[in-house]
């Protein structure tokens, strides 16, 4: 079990940074996940990790030592590629053998771990076949065998569930959940997909342009974004952003009155989650402009004078598109964001109760 | 050997397990190219190997009047054209039936590398056979079937000794086109044909329009390996005719050749050889700015 | 027409050219098992009377082809391991390495590759000469080597590139070395590659002529090349069934690959030839 350090880290290919100086300490034991978009240079931030790339500055450090210079093989850790890379003239029993041969454990030894291995990952009718003539979730899963024989101290995986179906993906995902939970080292798991972060970690770091955007638990991410980027990279549908502008204490979106607010004068981006999104009698008024039912329930897309929202109705919903109807959102749950950065803002917001200012939704 | 490769990084690494094939090329290739180079500016008498530095002499007199340069090119160029537009007209035929569904088709397929992988020499001896004057196949048959009234002299006269060399030419490399051509035309997609179908095509603007298209860049590789390949052909030349008669069939590396080794003349040799080579690269530059005119 | 028809009319077509294009070999074959008074007939047979082998037994007896084609074999042989050992390890610093001069080194080979033999004969000669190898096996191995490490290195190269480089970053990050994870990981995954390049390698050194011819010149050395032309010139009369004979002897290496191994010859030539 490690903890993992990244100090000042920075990563350039020829002329371009890939990654562009980050910190970030994960305590041991913890489910990290590196969150981005394809390309924000989250791999190559794990092949770092790995040893299969040197840094260009910055440090790494496993349990409080810098391991820069450490090759791969001697740092302790495992990694699951995308393509699972099993090595496709060996058996699954020789695959998942492998790293135990090159680090000279004794044939019997080796055999029962193999074995162990193999039992907790159902592969044990399997051991004998070779990498082709298994299925993608069987490769996957001696993948993950050759990675957990070893009992490294620190996992790393790559995208490893982004070639299976959907089924299959989701299993997968809780299949690792408590695997983690079981033997408790520290995992390093990188994807585009903010479910399976959501999902499966304790800490998630979202990464885009090479710099870390936000560093926190799940919830943190989800419910208090750190800046427009990430607050549009997670959560499905995609927040909805509209420019306001703050006056006089009050919050003004298409030059009418939303909620009071403790900031100063100026313009500012507010940001609002579908399920924040409450239709009903009185409120913002907006066109339904599209739905998409999506079984459980239906997504409405609300165009209006405040721009175009998102808001979830259930499955049933009567409604039709071109329909005329009224929203509302508690001012408490408005996302702002400084129009020019887009990081975050951070002030108090209430209800406008005075009642003669009935637009307040 | 391991645990001290271990502690070089990539860094050490690469460039140690190059280093013996530089060395190696370096000797056999880079030496020897601009030795060739450096000995075209002296004259060499190769028995006893006294040279003398005349500069540019060699080239004057080989591009000269009394020189053999232009002449042999022209040789070499009526050759080389010759057999590669024979190969690559019997290449791109015989892909295009070997890839449909025949009988015993892969031991056709087999038959047919034949000629490219047996060695030049077995396959110049097999046709000096045939083209034996008394005994040989090509004059009986083709007397029994009142072509030629009497036996034909195939390689001691012309023109027929330049036609027996580009023929032979022909038959001995067009596998290379067959095997290029037949791999690319087994990876074309059949939904492609099926389309052209659809839309009314019939056999042969399915071959100009689906087939063509995508063996043209295949097919372009093809003429440039081969054309440098023929234009420095030694061996099936000079084993076949030995450029002769006289020089009628003499191409620039047989001239190379007999300079060096017949007429001991080494320095004379190089600097044919050197002006041989920029001719290639003068071609292969042209042939590189028509290519890229054309995309 | 039916499809059955067709089929029936292409094939009759496409054997009927395959058999003339084969016709040449077919009658060295024929000539070499005829006796002397059918071989000078003027009424030629397609296939021999009397089938004979006396003139492989002369061949195999009274001639210096064993030697011959004893030195083909250690020259050949010797030549292949050479290139392949160096251009297995040359290609993989080649497809995996990144160090300054790689792409340099690349295009050089492949420039290596158009290389006109006879520009490079007459210092490798002189050089022969010089360091006192000239008449010796060592002398045609190294030359050899010249024509046929470059295509070796090419070949190896593009089917190395080909073998995603993950499985031996998975190797090391398992605990091989950079030499480990090749020995363990990609060479295995290379294996048809090295068996194409041997291939192609071998029958080019056994084939080669021009080298030969310039750089041995005793028949202690000589190879199959030169020394079945040496019998051609040397004999009064030209015993043609006896050349013959020797011919389908010496052809006897390529027979063999071509019918056991052509898939990776094939192979060799779209990976080499065409990709390159």
């Amino acid at each position: 079990m490690a903890g993992i350090e990244l100090r000042a880290l920075h990563k350039r290919f020829g002329t371009t940074d890939v990654v562009r100086g980050i910190d970030l300490t994960v305590p041991s034991g913890a489910f990290l996940t590196l969150l981005g978009p394809s390309g924000c240079g989250k791999s190559t931030l794990l092949r770092m990790l790995a040893g299969l790339e040197a840094p260009s500055a910055g440090q790494i450090l496993f349990d409080g030592s810098v391991v820069n210079d450490i090759p791969p093989g001697r740092r302790d850790i495992a990694m699951v590629f995308q393509s699972y890379a099993l090595y496709p003239h060996m058996t699954v029993a020789q695959n998942i053998a492998y790293p135990l041969r090159k680090r000279g454990v004794p044939r019997g030894e080796r055999d029962a771990a193999v074995a162990r291995a193999a039992e907790v990952l159902q592969l044990t009718a399997l051991l004998d076949r070779r990498p082709r003539e298994l299925s993608g979730g069987q490769q996957q899963r001696v993948a993950l065998g050759r990675a957990l024989v070893r009992e490294p101290r620190i996992f790393l995986l790559d995208e490893p569930l982004s070639n299976l179906d959907a089924t299959l993906r989701s299993h997968m995902r809780r299949e690792l959940v408590a695997l983690h939970r079981r033997i408790g080292r520290t995992m390093v798991y990188v994807t585009h997909d903010q479910l399976e972060a959501m999902t499966m970690s304790t800490h998630v770091a979202v990464i885009d342009g090479g710099r870390l955007q936000q560093f926190g638990t799940p919830a943190e991410v989800y419910r208090r974004p750190a800046n427009r980027m990430v607050a549009s990279f997670i959560g499905t549908p995609g927040m909805a952003f509209a420019d306001g502008m703050v006056a006089t204490g009050r919050l003004l979106l298409a030059g009418r009155p939303l909620a009071l607010i403790g900031a100063p004068d100026g313009p500012v981006t507010v940001g609002i989650r579908a399920e924040d999104v409450e239709i009903a009698d009185t409120g913002v008024a907006a066109c339904v402009t599209d739905m998409e039912a999506v079984g459980h329930e239906t997504l409405l897309t609300l165009s209006g004078e405040f721009g175009t929202v998102t808001a979830r109705a259930p499955a049933d919903c009567r409604l039709a598109p071109g329909a005329t109807v009224h929203w509302q959102v508690r001012p408490a749950q408005l996302h702002l964001f400084n129009p020019e950065t887009g990081d975050r803002r951070n002030a108090a917001l209430s209800p406008i109760t005075s009642s003669n200012e009935t637009t307040a939704p | 050997m391991r645990p001290a490769l271990h502690h070089l990084g990539d860094r050490s690494l690469g460039p140690l397990l190059i280093a013996p094939v530089v060395l190696v090329l370096g000797t056999v290739i880079a030496y020897p190219l601009f030795a060739a180079i450096a000995l075209s500016a002296f004259a060499v008498d190769t028995p006893t190997l006294r040279s003398r530095f005349v500069g540019l002499g060699n080239y004057a007199e080989l591009l000269g009047a009394d020189g053999r340069f232009w002449p042999a090119l022209g040789v070499t160029l009526v050759w080389t054209a010759a057999t590669l537009a024979l190969q690559i007209v019997i290449g791109v035929a015989m892909a295009l039936l070997l890839n449909r569904d025949l009988w015993l088709r892969s031991l056709a397929r087999s038959l047919v590398l034949f000629p490219y992988f047996v060695s030049t020499v077995v396959a110049v001896l097999v046709w000096r056979w045939l083209f034996n004057d008394m005994f040989g196949l090509a004059n009986q048959l083709l007397m029994k079937i009142g072509v030629i009234a009497a036996p034909l002299d195939w390689l001691g006269t012309m023109p027929s000794a330049l036609l027996s060399v580009i023929v032979v030419g022909a038959w001995k490399f067009f596998p290379f086109v067959v095997i290029a051509v037949l791999a690319r035309l087994q990876t074309i997609p059949e939904s492609l044909y099926d389309a052209a179908r659809l839309d009314g095509a019939g056999a042969w603007s399915r071959f100009r329009d689906v087939t063509l298209p995508q063996i043209g860049e295949v097919l372009g590789i093809v003429v440039l390996l081969r054309a440098i390949w023929d234009f420095k052909e030694f061996d099936l030349v000079y084993l076949l005719t030995g450029g002769g008669p006289v020089d009628a069939t003499r191409t620039l590396p047989l001239i190379v050749y007999q300079e060096a080794f017949g007429l001991n003349r080494m320095g004379m040799a190089a600097a044919y050889a050197v002006a041989m080579m920029i001719t290639m690269l003068g071609f292969f530059l042209l042939y590189r700015l028509a290519v890229r005119g054309r995309t | 027409m039916s499809p059955r028809l067709a089929r029936t009319g292409w094939s009759l077509l496409a054997w009927s050219l395959i058999l003339l294009v084969a016709g040449p070999l077919l009658w060295m074959v024929a000539t070499s098992l005829k006796s002397e008074d059918e071989v000078f007939s003027l009424e030629p047979t397609l296939l021999p009377v009397e089938p004979t082998l006396e003139h492989y037994a002369v061949l195999l007896t009274e001639t210096a082809f064993p030697a011959y084609f004893a030195n083909s074999v250690v020259i050949a042989t010797a030549t292949t391991t050479v290139v392949v050992v160096l251009a297995v390890l040359g290609a993989f610093s080649l497809a995996r390495f990144r160090y300054r001069g790689r792409e340099a080194i690349a295009s050089a080979v492949l420039l290596c590759y158009m290389l006109p033999s006879v520009v490079l004969i007459i210092p490798l000669y002189l050089l022969m000469v010089r360091l006192g190898l000239a008449n010796t096996i060592a002398s045609l191995v190294i030359a050899y080597t010249s024509f046929a490490l470059p295509y070796a290195l090419w070949l190896l190269r593009t089917f190395m590139a080909a073998v995603p480089v993950e499985i031996e970053q998975a190797a090391l990050i398992d605990g091989a070395s950079r030499m480990g994870a090749f020995f363990d990981v990609l060479l295995p995954q290379v294996l048809p590659g090295i068996i194409s390049t041997a291939l192609f390698t071998f029958i080019l050194a056994w084939n080669e002529f021009l080298f030969a011819l310039v750089l041995v010149n005793a028949d202690d050395v000589r190879p199959l090349t030169t020394g079945v032309m040496t019998m051609l010139v040397s004999g009064f009369n030209i015993e043609w069934s006896l050349l013959m004979a020797a011919s389908v002897m010496m052809s006897v290496p390529l027979i063999i690959i071509l019918a056991f191994l052509q898939g990776h010859l094939v192979r060799g030539f779209g990976a080499g030839a065409v990709k390159g």
